[in-house]
């Protein structure tokens, strides 16, 4: 209690002393923006567990659930880059590449639907998906438990976790259990809100005040703790779509070119960007929605262009790159 | 001397049981019902054809049957309106137990005797099975990932999935695939019926072949045709061109079935 007292302590002064009349509702930034006031929901039959963790986080990075034995999640989820990668499409199995640009799963478990076009709703569910796409690790789950009953280690490992074997329930649930201890909230930003006011240069508060600006309008989908409505929205990359995106799912032609809005939250460390890595830096993401985008009959109503000065789009990006947690890069 | 009643209650129950004949259950219930055997064919031109087995349609394609699972659900025999259900869903799978162990390309109910007129299944599984998680379903459950049929991008079942190989430019070499696979709540067919007649006595077994007829399928006389030299390869859902012929397919491959009884 003490502690949030503070922090509207220091909202309140910053608002007085506010010099960006711009900022509309600063007030309730501190509770709404802190990871800390998230919270996780965890299935009833996978509660979380140390050992479990551990589990997961060494399934997470096993090459043998990929049919070649050539990746692993880790692969294409690398942990010095926030748990995304570097590049446009990650390697999968032989000579393939995945189909999208692998998105961080930094604060993964604070998700309510996964995927680019939010298909799936859970976790344990979403594990599937990497494993047995042919394009990725394409094995099946049921030869990957296979596999992992084969070797001591993970037989007494399972056992040891789940009094059981190796199997699409308990590896599913493992490996889901070590996303959802990937937890940030140690970002210099983090510590803004937290109160420390120095936590955030001139130029990076510049920045997040024209963030959180109507004129910009970012927060309209990029809201809350980290940075995302969690919407699937179109965001004008393109008139024609190779990857529909949201139609996937529903063949609703209103939804064709509709992806998640992703976290912002170490954005700095998860580039490339979009759902295809087709940006290389927080530059051509802000010269994007600076020039509005491409004409598409669902482009979200809120990308519609705006101006930025040099000066203005440097604090912006130093304000995005406050969003990155110490142990992630 | 005092009466020992004790003796005496078992032949008290007897009687008891003997004179509340009516409520008797019948001494073997099993042994008396009949048995009904659902056989899943794909057919060409009147001839079943295997998985494995090259055939040339009526279209006058050379192709080679690849693949055929199909997830079946409320399945029912109709007796005079009378639903007798056999099964909520059931996995067919063309290639038998040898493609996945547990489902099969036919089933066999035990159902009470009867003159049944119409077979009634739905094709696909409703939106309620349709959100299964599959890691939760035993091995042997048709729902579970064993099935080979779970769409995990999108967290649902493949309804249908038919493959083939085939010859596009007749050099007696396959050189493509046909592959639908196709899924979707919107692409449920719910209870389809199919006549027929089955008068089926006590202690009786009797097949009844559901055939599903390719060229039904993709040249029909009725329904949308779907051209294979312009389809060459499918695979559901990805834009509007292949949603149509999937829906095309699905509505094909319902007409296309049809029950021949033994």
């Amino acid at each position: 209690m003490k502690q949030l007292t503070i922090y509207l302590v220091v909202v309140l002064i910053s608002i007085s002393c506010a010099s960006k009349p711009e900022i509309e509702d600063l007030s309730k930034q501190p509770n709404h923006l802190s990871i800390a006031s998230l919270k996780m929901e965890v299935p009833e039959n996978n509660p979380q567990s140390d050992a479990k963790i551990r589990l997961g986080a060494r399934l997470f990075f096993e090459p043998l659930l990929s049919r070649d034995s050539s990746v692993s999640c880790g692969s294409c989820h690398l942990k010095q880059y926030a748990f995304s990668d570097t590049i446009a499409f990650s390697d999968g199995v032989g000579d393939k590449k995945v189909a999208r640009n692998s998105p961080t799963i930094v604060n993964v478990g604070f998700q309510p639907h996964l995927m680019a076009e939010g298909g799936v709703e859970t976790l344990e569910l979403q594990v599937i998906a990497p494993l047995e796409n042919e394009d990725e690790m394409d094995l099946e789950v049921i030869e990957a438990c296979k596999r992992l009953n084969g070797i001591p280690y993970y037989q007494s490992f399972f056992e040891r976790v789940w009094s059981d074997s190796a199997t699409p329930f308990t590896l599913t649930r493992s490996i889901a259990s070590f996303e959802r201890s990937i937890v940030g909230g140690t970002s210099s930003f983090d510590a803004f809100v937290a109160g420390d006011s120095n936590a955030l240069s001139d130029n990076e508060q510049n920045g997040m005040n024209l963030f959180y600006s109507k004129r910009l309008g970012c927060e309209t989908c990029h809201s809350g703790p980290l940075m995302t409505n969690f919407k699937i929205e179109n965001n004008g990359l393109n008139e024609e779509y190779a990857d529909n995106g949201l139609f996937r799912l529903t063949l609703n032609s209103e939804d064709k070119g509709k992806f998640k809005v992703p976290t912002l939250r170490n954005i700095d460390q998860s580039y490339p960007y979009m759902h295809d890595g087709r940006f290389t830096s927080l530059g051509q993401v802000i010269d994007h929605y600076s020039s509005g985008g491409q004409p598409h009959p669902n482009r979200h109503h809120s990308i519609t262009g705006f101006e930025l000065s040099e000066q203005e789009k440097a604090d912006l990006i130093s304000f995005l790159q406050s969003l990155t947690d110490e142990r992630f890069q | 001397m005092p009466l020992n009643l004790s003796k005496y209650i078992p032949i008290l129950i007897l009687t008891a049981l003997v004179g509340c004949k009516g409520e008797v259950p019948p001494f073997d219930l099993v042994e008396q019902d009949p048995k009904v055997v659902l056989e899943f064919n794909v057919v060409n031109q009147g001839e079943e054809i295997g998985i494995g087995d090259d055939f040339v349609d009526e279209k006058q394609w050379q192709l080679n049957l690849s693949t055929l699972k199909m997830y079946l659900s409320d399945i029912a025999l109709i007796e005079g309106g009378e639903l007798t259900e056999l099964a909520d869903v059931e996995l067919v799978d063309l290639a038998g137990s040898g493609s996945v162990p547990g489902f099969s390309s036919s089933y066999t109910y035990i159902i009470p005797k009867g003159n049944y007129d119409q077979l009634r299944m739905s094709i696909g599984l409703p939106s309620d099975l349709n959100s299964t998680d599959p890691t939760i379903m035993p091995a042997s459950d048709p729902l579970s990932l064993q099935s080979a049929m779970y769409w995990d991008w999108a967290t649902m079942y493949v309804f249908i999935m038919m493959e083939a190989r085939i010859d596009t430019n007749s050099d007696l070499q396959y050189d493509d695939n046909i592959a639908f696979h196709t899924g979707l709540d919107t692409l449920f067919r719910p209870e389809k019926s199919y006549p027929l007649t089955l008068d089926i006595p006590a202690f009786a077994k009797d097949t009844l072949h559901i055939d599903i007829d390719w060229n039904k399928i993709y040249h029909p006389m009725e329904g949308e045709i779907i051209d294979l030299s312009e389809t060459p390869f499918f695979h559901a859902n990805l834009d509007e061109e292949a949603l149509a012929t999937s829906r095309n397919f699905t509505d094909n491959f319902v007409k296309a079935i049809s029950i021949r009884e033994q």
